[in-house]
């Protein structure tokens, strides 16, 4: 069953990835300023939605975790984390790329990109500290915290960055009352937005996997070990 | 489509698949040696 | 651990051990006001017997304004708008030293265990300590406060008490978070490196907050609507992060 979604999951990034791209590139107009450079927007905004909302869902998922001790939570927490994270240096990376053709460059000290590079400080500590407890439940206990303080601090360091350096090109979302990019290219960010989304649910549903059998690893050598 | 930056735009493109590409390789790298524990761990009990 | 500190040790364990004749169904505020106070005691006490934390911290934060000066031309005017900056990596990289301690020095001979089998719940203990902290802080900082606006040519007593605000502010953030996370890493391999890399982001936006503030004051330039905002923002800070902290605190130290 968990196999079945799995590949149907797959089937659906692949056929939404092919389309997007393909739209991406032939069908999309011109961008009059930035050439080609804009369409890397496609990639780096999903990617910003998923990194910051994994961020979220796994300080939930940690919360739950610190409330029942089931372990099974803490596996989801610690698969998001590490999927937000990969998604995340996918912003950082493109971001940079991106600035170095607009702004001239490599990074500049703009809001967001300033917001997601401490958000990927504190989870890769939340990652850094996991490797280095072995005893699962303490690991589970521990790390839930930092996510939590991880968490609450990602959305007080997104507002409080906002705040002190507004550089970044302002919200060309029209949802929040931006503009100026070529027509089809939100919808397509959007499309790119699903497609990324089921690519994070493999993800995470494979990672979570891996997590379960380190723990059932860990009970059959104590078992072995008990003899 | 017009080529100006079309450079910096393959990099970008290139850079966020190769990201996920050494993501994937990682997981299943991991995989790998999950197998390979949970093999050699099993055998273990076994021979109790 | 040295008998000044087990003598501190056992005067707390004999306060807590009034509790025991008490039935365990909760405490009073009371009650729990002076177990933070006994524990907080316990290590000041301690500390201020020794002064190890304290010098080492000072000494600290006096060197790196030595190596500041070296980093940048010191007697440049540009070095107004980075002072705020400065002064605050100062207090962090020193206060961590102290905050490292914090648990650390509870290891030794099972104290922690010893506090934590004692009736006072964990949230006591660890204000406790965030109050010995803080103190150890604030002392720190105001020994190096004179030091660096003499190395670096700054007037510090033209907004004097917003700085003060400023720095209790800042140090309570730098204090909560350093505790837990102190609590945190009590037990890990590798405790000194996870402090500082697991404290110093989710600081930023406290950091960020006292460096603008303090930056203005050391310019002259008063607390008005411009720099109420990091204000307000530090103290959301520490009231989330205070409750955040007490709410966890049972799930880091007992499980």
């Amino acid at each position: 069953m968990r196999d079945k979604i799995l590949y149907a999951l797959a089937a659906i990034a692949a056929v939404l990835l092919t389309r997007n791209l393909y739209t991406i590139f032939f069908v999309l107009g011109e961008e009059k300023n930035q050439g080609a450079i804009w369409r890397i927007f496609e990639f780096h905004f999903p990617a910003g939605i998923l990194g910051l909302m994994g961020f979220i869902v796994a300080t939930v998922f940690s919360v739950v975790y610190l409330i029942t001790n089931d372990l099974r939570y803490d596996a989801i927490a610690a698969a998001i984390n590490e999927v937000s994270l990969m998604f995340a240096a996918i912003v950082l990376v493109t971001g940079s790329i991106w600035a170095r053709i607009i702004w001239g460059v490599w990074w500049a000290w703009e809001a967001r990109l300033t917001s997601m590079l401490i958000c990927w400080l504190i989870f890769a500590g939340y990652l850094m500290l996991r490797r280095a407890i072995d005893e699962p439940t303490q690991r589970a206990r521990l790390s839930a915290v930092v996510c939590i303080f991880g968490g609450v601090d990602a959305v007080i360091v997104y507002k409080s960055i906002e705040w002190y350096r507004t550089l970044h090109p302002g919200p060309v979302l029209t949802i929040r009352g931006g503009g100026g990019m070529p027509p089809g290219w939100q919808e397509t960010a959007y499309w790119n937005l699903l497609a990324m989304t089921c690519l994070a649910i493999i993800l995470v549903m494979v990672r979570m996997r891996q997590e379960t059998v380190s723990r059932e690893i860990d009970s059959l050598r104590r078992l072995a070990h008990s003899f | 489509m017009d080529n100006r930056n079309f450079l910096y735009m393959f990099y970008g493109f290139l850079a966020a698949w190769l990201i996920v590409i050494l993501y994937v390789v990682l997981l299943a790298m991991r995989e790998r040696k999950l197998r390979r524990e949970l093999d050699r761990v099993r055998q273990m009990v076994e021979k109790r | 651990m040295p008998a000044s500190e087990q003598r501190a040790e056992h005067s707390a364990q004999q306060s807590t051990a009034a509790f025991r004749a008490e039935p365990a169904a909760g405490i009073t505020l009371t009650q729990f006001t002076q177990l933070i106070w006994t524990i907080a005691a316990k290590d000041l006490r301690s500390e201020l017997r020794t002064k190890e934390a304290i010098n080492a911290s000072v000494a600290f934060s006096i060197v790196i304004l030595v190596l500041f000066s070296f980093a940048f031309d010191p007697s440049s005017e540009q070095l107004q708008e980075f002072s705020g900056g400065l002064l605050w990596l100062v207090f962090s990289f020193a206060g961590a030293l102290v905050l490292n301690r914090s648990f650390a020095r509870e290891t030794q001979n099972d104290c922690l265990d010893g506090l934590l089998a004692s009736p006072a719940p964990a949230s006591a203990l660890f204000l406790g300590k965030s109050l010995a902290n803080f103190v150890l802080l604030i002392v720190v900082e105001f020994v190096s406060l004179p030091v660096f606006a003499l190395f670096y040519n700054l007037h510090w007593s033209g907004q004097f008490w917003p700085l003060v605000l400023v720095m209790l502010l800042g140090t309570w953030a730098l204090t909560m978070i350093g505790t837990v996370f102190s609590a945190l890493t009590v037990n890990l391999r590798l405790r000194e490196l996870m402090l500082p890399t697991l404290v110093y982001p989710l600081m930023i936006p406290a950091l960020m907050s006292a460096m603008t503030l303090t930056t203005d004051f050391l310019s002259g330039i008063p607390l008005g609507p411009d720099n109420m905002i990091w204000v307000r923002l530090l103290v959301a800070f520490d009231f989330i992060f205070t409750a955040v902290s007490i709410a966890v605190i049972d799930s880091v130290l007992v499980g």
